[in-house]
């Protein structure tokens, strides 16, 4: 029998539980594994070749478009990014209300993420209509704590899944007291559900995985004073600390011929690892207080790099998120106007946000009319896609006594470790335009 | 977890009103809001198209009464055609999983062609109402009205029998919500 006989492959031809179109493709045999890819087949979306020519005020509205679970993200990073282009500061309350409103966006898309998508995966069942049968009473939690997500993100944003108050320099409208004292309400009583939701989560079986043998590069925002979300320096558990302007001298895009999406590396070379596991391990001890306290008392502190675990650590995002709502609400002193404007110039700006996947990277220059001239957007998911596949690559030589079907599962659910939204990763293209 | 019922009505309207005759879920909540009395504003919660099917599951539990319009694509069925589906919950001693007769004209069949959702991450109206059924939170009555639509382009107006339909719906759903409220 010759290698090319023994060889056996896995295909997984349409990911299901992930947001978008991808596949997976392992080539095996018994002693080692031959080839991994994570196949991005979305098609591309041209979002930075259409961002063109549009006025630099569309650009958190286009860009939102790009994700229906993570729009906030995209608006956060848009605005942030015009706004260090303009040199426009913001009024302290400003700052809490997008905290408030990306708070309100991990929360809807980690609950999500957690009971409807991966939860499954834990308890050998393929659907949250399943896991609805089995364990009702987590199914409405999670219900429960993503209308309260839903909530904090209608409420500042006009609606739920794609806002429409978000603007260059602040908020079209400012929410009222009584509208915000209604949501501290629905806050509070969604922190003990939270909870409640962590601990059941941190008792489900969680597979072994140790990656010491290639230990992982976490980048994550850091802030001294906050747990990351609009602002901080880019770190890496290796050391690295930079500002957003100079992200795209260090981390490097390419193309592979096995993905519409680009993958993103670390001096053109290193895969690293963005997202929960690595915003958790970098910026521990900003944790809000409870979020943090209800971490050792789960046992999940740094290092806890098993990407297993990555559930336990949403739902832990998803307590801290509710605690530092209930705190912005508590302290909220409202800005003195919706927004702020600035001279529209030529200009060039950047900035990161922590999307709930993980840094999301824009960069933009406009005119002097203020139409964009280029723009850049790294998502989280291309950054984590060559970590996954070495996650896979890894992990295979150990699970090769597993049948087929539990081989496969294994595979995806590694794969769900990183809730990949592929519709994000694939908005790219650069399209060259060649007049004669 | 028993909570009190909700005795407001919700009446939901899914569809994109930019996309031609798809919209006529929002377009017979337009109607609606015309003809209606003014102090059925009291009595009656409406909700266009939330782009999360969860949000759905949500705003219909505890509720007593919910009417969900939204179109759907038959070839069989002449445009402008209303089909109506009662699903009122499963009894405890109800085994039938009437969400799984695929025969023409069953709920199941009806339901397949109704609200999709534009993510993976989403449910479509089917799943939704599994979902609310499994964990008991299904509205005590819930009414689907289906729309045959024949065209969606972008920006499109109704075709007269699809006008027609929004018409005599939205009437035919006053005079119930004033016979359940009365």
């Amino acid at each position: 029998m010759t290698d090319h006989e023994k060889t056996k492959t896995i295909r997984v031809d349409y990911l299901a539980r992930v947001e978008g179109e991808g596949a997976l493709y392992i080539r095996y045999n018994d002693e080692r594994v031959h080839d991994v890819k994570l196949k991005i087949f979305e098609p591309p979306r041209f979002f930075e070749a259409f961002l063109q020519g549009r006025d630099y005020r569309e650009a958190p509205d286009i860009t939102a478009r790009i994700c229906g679970i993570c729009p906030v993200a995209y608006q956060m990073s848009a605005v942030h990014a015009m706004e260090n282009a303009l040199a426009i500061d913001l009024e302290p309350g400003m700052h809490q209300l997008r905290r408030l409103l990306y708070c309100g966006e991990w929360i809807e898309s980690h609950v999500l993420h957690i009971v409807m998508l991966h939860t499954p995966d834990f308890l050998h069942i393929d659907s949250a209509m399943e896991l609805a049968a089995i364990h009702p009473d987590i199914v409405q939690q999670a219900l429960s704590l993503k209308k309260t997500g839903n909530a904090i993100v209608s409420r500042l944003g006009g609606r739920e899944i794609h806002p429409i108050n978000i603007r260059v320099g602040g908020f079209y409208q400012l929410p009222t007291a009584r509208e915000l004292d209604i949501l501290r309400h629905d806050l509070h009583s969604a922190l003990a559900q939270a909870i409640t939701l962590a601990r059941w989560v941190a008792e489900l079986p969680i597979p072994d995985f140790d990656r010491s043998a290639e230990p992982y590069l976490l980048v994550a925002l850091h802030n001294e004073h906050e747990y990351p979300m609009n602002s901080g320096s880019l770190i890496s558990s290796d050391g690295l600390s930079l500002c957003a302007a100079q992200f795209e001298k260090h981390f490097i895009e390419q193309h592979v011929e096995h993905s519409n999406a680009l993958h993103c590396l670390f001096e053109g070379q290193r895969p690293y690892f963005v997202g929960p596991m690595a915003r958790f391990n970098l910026n521990f001890d900003q944790l809000a207080p409870g979020a943090h306290a209800l971490a050792i008392e789960l046992n999940a502190k740094p290092p806890y790099l098993n990407p297993f675990a990555s559930i336990v650590v949403r739902a832990l995002e998803v307590v801290h998120a509710l605690e530092t709502g209930i705190t912005i609400l508590d302290k909220y002193q409202a800005p003195s106007q919706p927004f702020v404007t600035g001279s529209v110039r030529s200009a060039s700006g950047c900035a990161i946000t922590e999307a709930p996947r993980g840094i999301l990277y824009h960069r933009y220059t406009i005119d002097d009319d203020g139409k964009i001239l280029s723009a850049k957007i790294v998502p989280p998911t291309s950054q984590n896609q060559k970590t996954i596949e070495d996650d896979l690559r890894l992990m295979l030589p150990s699970l090769l006594h597993l049948n087929e079907d539990d081989l496969r599962h294994r595979c995806e659910q590694a794969i769900r470790n990183y809730d990949p939204c592929i519709s994000c990763a694939t908005h790219f293209l650069q399209l060259t335009l060649d007049k004669h | 977890m028993k909570q009190t019922a909700e005795l407001k009505k919700l009446v939901v309207g899914l569809g994109n009103r930019w996309r031609g005759e798809d919209g006529v879920g929002p377009l017979v909540l337009d109607a609606l809001r015309k003809i209606a009395h003014p102090s059925a504003g009291h009595e009656i919660d409406y909700l266009e198209s939330p782009a999360d099917s969860l949000t759905l599951v949500n705003a219909w539990q505890n509720r007593e009464h919910v009417y969900l319009i939204d179109a759907c694509v038959d070839d069989t069925l002449k445009s402008g055609t209303i089909i109506r589906l009662d699903l009122t919950p499963l009894k405890p001693n109800e085994t039938e999983d009437r969400f799984q007769d695929q025969r023409p004209g069953t709920d199941d069949a009806v339901l397949k062609k109704l609200r999709h959702p534009t993510s993976s991450h989403m449910l479509d109206l089917k799943q939704a109402l599994t979902v609310s059924q499994t964990l008991g939170a299904m509205p005590k009555h819930l009414t689907v009205y289906a729309i045959v639509i024949s065209q969606f382009d972008i920006g499109a107006p109704l075709s007269q029998n699809v006008n027609d339909a929004v018409t005599t719906l939205a009437k035919q759903l006053n005079n119930q919500l004033n016979q359940a409220t009365g």
